[in-house]
């Protein structure tokens, strides 16, 4: 990477352009959480400190930071995934708590502990693709190029989560009675 | 590969969309997103400020120049192991620690001194004895090889006795030649031409038995007596001396140009005193005649 590119990239400009969309993806990745500003925190001290290794030629600044956060992500997802999803239930519960429209959010946050919960139990592989397809609304060319894989691939992991994610979720609501 | 067109999003199913939505519409709150610029912005501080206090931390502790250090240093070691470990294993005896050059030196330098043959230790004895000593022992053999040469010497005189025998020979005939005793003189000199055909008095005893023969009178033997010595090399400061003796026998011979010939090439080789008085007296009478 040449010097005058490192010099053009700004953390700051950065983070006001992808740290809403990292915090969601983060927060579907591994849930919610208090970890989700350590990781977010995380994604951007890494950039920071990489940022001379960042090539513009060979991918956009939201690839190279989404590659950073799923690295981290995934590392989370190895190393604590049970207490990261007691915590999640717990700071969601808080979050919902601490809502200003209490009747309506809780039954938002219920469905959305519901869903994380649910995208908990897919491949981590399956889950990034299913969260920026999904969620994100992002198209398969640009997940493709995000996540470096062929088109095919993306297709290919997004019909086996969605058939996982459907047979869970019908599970989990017939168990919770919400079907 | 077939283009295929993005599906239709779960979040517009009617069964599974309500329960999508809600957690695609969910946005980190605005508060907590600035809290995390700030603690990114505090911590980007301070990564700062423990990275580069000065150059030298900078280029020592940066991960380019470990990725590139550490490898090398790595390198560097498996190579020398490797390397001393092949000598040791190929060549032992060459790879030496230096504490045994050290030794070595020391012996090169001082040798030790040869054991006394009475502190060595005795040879083992065998038990049988081999076929070569049980059909000749060597003891034996040695023992007939002194006897064969001490009767070698018995039946030969040794290299002075031989010289002394000569000696006695020629005094006999040089001291019958004196006394005028020419037989007497002639047979002592054919005896040490008998029996030392080569011997080192050959040419001395040549030239004796010519100058007896001359004295004598029989001047045809002195001169070819003499004929064979002059190109002898033994004689060759006698060589004037031989030409003027020859000179002399061709003048009895009456043979004046060999005589004059004889006599010009004692002259010319340096003869001198009465003898070279005697050679030109020898070439006048030769021109006379």
């Amino acid at each position: 990477m040449s010097e005058s590119a490192s010099e053009e990239l700004d953390v700051g400009s950065l983070y006001v352009e992808y740290g809403s969309f990292l915090s969601r993806t983060i927060e579907r990745l591994t849930g919610a959480g208090g970890h989700v500003d350590d990781l977010l925190q995380e994604t951007f001290v890494t950039a920071f400190r990489k940022r001379k290794s960042y090539d513009r030629t060979r991918a956009a600044p939201a690839t190279w930071l989404y590659g950073i956060a799923a690295n981290l992500c995934r590392r989370h997802h190895r190393s604590a995934k049970r207490l990261a999803t007691l915590k999640a239930k717990y700071v969601l519960e808080q979050v919902g708590q601490a809502q200003t429209r209490p009747d309506q959010l809780a039954e938002e946050a219920q469905r959305v502990q519901m869903v994380y919960e649910v995208m908990q139990k897919l491949p981590f592989k399956q889950r990034e693709v299913f969260s920026l397809y999904e969620l994100e609304a992002l198209d398969g060319n640009a997940i493709a190029s995000m996540l470096g894989i062929p088109l095919g691939t993306v297709w290919t992991r997004l019909h086996h989560a969605r058939q996982r994610f459907a047979k869970l979720m019908q599970t989990r609501l017939e168990k919770e009675g919400l079907a | 590969m077939k283009e295929i067109e993005n599906p239709e999003r779960l979040i517009h199913d009617p069964k599974l969309g309500k329960w999508l939505r809600p957690a695609a519409d969910r946005m980190l709150e605005p508060e907590r997103l600035s809290r995390c610029a700030q603690l990114i912005q505090q911590r980007l501080e301070e990564t700062s400020q423990a990275k580069g206090s000065s150059w030298f931390d900078r280029i020592f502790w940066s991960r380019r120049m470990m990725r590139a250090v550490v490898p090398a240093l790595l390198l560097i070691s498996i190579s020398v192991g490797a390397t001393y470990l092949i000598r040791v294993f190929r060549e032992p005896e060459k790879v030496k620690p230096p504490e045994a050059k050290a030794v070595l030196v020391k012996i090169k330098h001082k040798p030790r001194p040869l054991p006394r043959l009475t502190d060595l230790p005795e040879p083992p004895k065998p038990d049988k004895p081999s076929k070569l000593v049980r059909r000749r022992p060597k003891t034996l053999k040695v023992a007939q090889v002194q006897t064969e040469a001490a009767e070698t010497v018995e039946s030969h005189t040794s290299p002075q006795s031989q010289l002394l025998e000569q000696l006695r020979l020629f005094k006999k005939a040089k001291s019958a030649a004196d006394s005028a005793d020419v037989a007497g003189a002639l047979s002592a000199l054919d005896e040490l031409k008998r029996q030392f055909p080569k011997g080192p008095l050959g040419p001395e005893a040549g030239l004796l038995r010519a100058r007896i023969l001359y004295q004598a009178g029989h001047f045809r033997q002195a001169a070819q007596c003499i004929a064979a010595l002059i190109d002898d090399p033994s004689l060759a400061g006698k060589k004037a001396h031989l030409f003027r003796l020859l000179g002399d026998c061709h003048v009895h011979l009456k043979e004046c140009e060999a005589a004059r010939e004889a006599f010009r090439r004692a002259l010319g080789l340096g003869l001198s005193g009465t003898e070279a008085d005697e050679a030109r007296r020898g070439i006048k009478k030769c021109t006379r005649q």
